[in-house]
């Protein structure tokens, strides 16, 4: 190591220059050269190949047909080779442009000095003669009535967008809160609209349900999302609810609502056996015994239970509305 | 629902599973509904008409024999399969091409 004289100063390092070039077998021996060449070429007849394969996949191969590929199973022969064929003509043609480039392609390095960005004095000074001269000829200084409009017509239109944000709203006011399920509402199955008596569901069974609608009334699609409902039979001794809630069922039939209160999936996946409701969406797992307990999975709150008993037709109807909102939780619900 | 919509079957809690239900013969499939074995529930024909399982069975008879017009049907699990072929296969080509684009001529 050599110490340095404080007093001098330190010399510049010498500029290193760059690196020494690496030379490719292709630049220096020509048979490697050819070699290269060759496969390019064998590269871009393999992309004919590719569009060849996908004029006959179009052509020659019957829509029914199905081939069996190893890891994808029985697969459409015709889309298969469409795509196949497609791909292939497209990639290999980046395929050889890209060997090309990387064997034969001239790689040594260039310089480009860089050149001053700030413009010569003369430009500079051209520039604002000529900007002063075009603006005196417009004059729009002698021209304010022209000017005033101008401005009044360019800014009405760029804050006229504003009023599409009037289709932020209208607010849901208590939309989110409340169903279709009434006091008194029949319950009527999911296909079909028929009125449910309690000696139509047997223990164990399951009935998709709907609220009764007037003839006149249609469902729309967001009526069937928020008042779908699940009716479930299990022995009556098997409930495992504080009084309040063994009053909400009727003879051993409990409601629930079929929406997930996790993201909102409908939870339908009932398991006889152990009396569990699964949600497919996210394994969120209710326990039906419990009113509806969450036992398993994402879901922070028990489905809400539709109180239900019987009109005097002997058909199961709604007590009372859900003692909650339905579905998963958003700003502003009543948390119980 | 359980059983996967295009009829492949699906998971159910703590190991249980709904078999598929593809080439199962109408009567076991109607009885099935009907008495709801294991964990299946109960369909009484007093809650889904026999009219309304007939529509059930057709829907399945249906599905079966629909061949996979788009192509490799996967198992018609629909995301998961796909999935893993997009997450292997193809990211694993992607890669393969990345590296050898960058790689220095020799």
């Amino acid at each position: 190591m050599s110490t340095e004289n404080t007093g001098k100063e330190l010399a510049p390092l010498a500029d290193p220059g760059l690196p020494e070039h690496v030379h490719r077998k292709a630049d220096v021996d020509p048979r490697a050269a050819q070699r290269a060449e060759r496969q390019v070429g064998i590269l871009f007849l393999l992309s004919v190949v590719g569009t060849l394969l996908f004029v006959y996949a179009y052509v020659g191969i019957d829509e029914d047909l199905f081939v069996f590929v190893p890891v994808m199973g029985n697969t459409n022969a015709h889309q298969l080779f469409l795509g196949l064929g497609l791909a292939m003509a497209l990639f290999f043609i980046g395929m050889a442009a890209v060997h090309w480039a990387k064997t034969l392609m001239p790689d040594h390095e260039v310089i480009d000095q860089r050149k001053e960005q700030r413009s010569k004095n003369e430009d500079r000074e051209d520039f604002v003669t000529t900007v002063k001269e075009r603006s005196a000829e417009a004059g729009l200084g002698r021209r304010p009535f022209i000017k005033r409009t101008m401005g009044l017509a360019l800014g009405l239109v760029g804050i006229s967008p504003i009023l599409l944000l009037r289709d932020l709203g209208p607010l849901p006011g208590n939309d989110l809160n409340e169903t279709n399920w009434k006091a008194g509402t029949r319950l009527v199955t999911d296909p079909g609209d028929r009125p449910i008596k309690p000696s139509d569901l047997e223990v164990g069974g399951v009935v998709q349900v709907q609220p009764e609608f007037p003839p006149n009334k249609e469902r729309h699609l967001d009526d069937i999302a928020q008042d779908s409902l699940l009716l479930i039979r299990i022995r009556p001794e098997e409930f495992n609810l504080d009084p309040e809630r063994l009053s909400w069922t009727y003879e051993g039939i409990i409601a629930f609502s079929k929406i997930c209160s996790h993201m909102g999936c409908a939870v339908a996946l009932y398991e006889q056996t152990t009396k569990h409701l699964l949600c497919p969406c996210h394994q969120s797992t209710f326990d039906v015994t419990r009113a509806a307990k969450v036992i398993f999975g994402p879901a922070a709150r028990p489905l809400p239970q539709l109180p239900i008993t019987v009109d005097n037709e002997g058909y199961l109807v709604a007590k009372a509305p859900f003692n909650e909102a339905v579905g998963p939780s958003f700003w502003g619900r009543d948390s119980k | 629902m359980c059983h996967n919509l295009a009829g492949q079957g699906g998971a159910l809690t703590q190991g249980k599973y709904a078999p598929t239900v593809m080439g199962v013969e109408p009567r076991h499939i109607y009885e099935a509904m009907l008495t709801g074995p294991q964990a299946m529930p109960v369909f009484a024909d007093t809650t889904l008409t026999p009219q309304e399982k007939l529509s059930v069975i057709k829907w399945i008879k249906h599905a079966e024999n629909e061949p996979a017009l788009g192509g490799a049907a996967l198992g018609r699990v629909g995301p998961v399969t796909e999935g893993l072929l997009a997450w292997t296969l193809g990211l694993g080509l992607l890669i393969g091409i990345a590296v050898w684009l960058t790689t220095k001529a020799r």
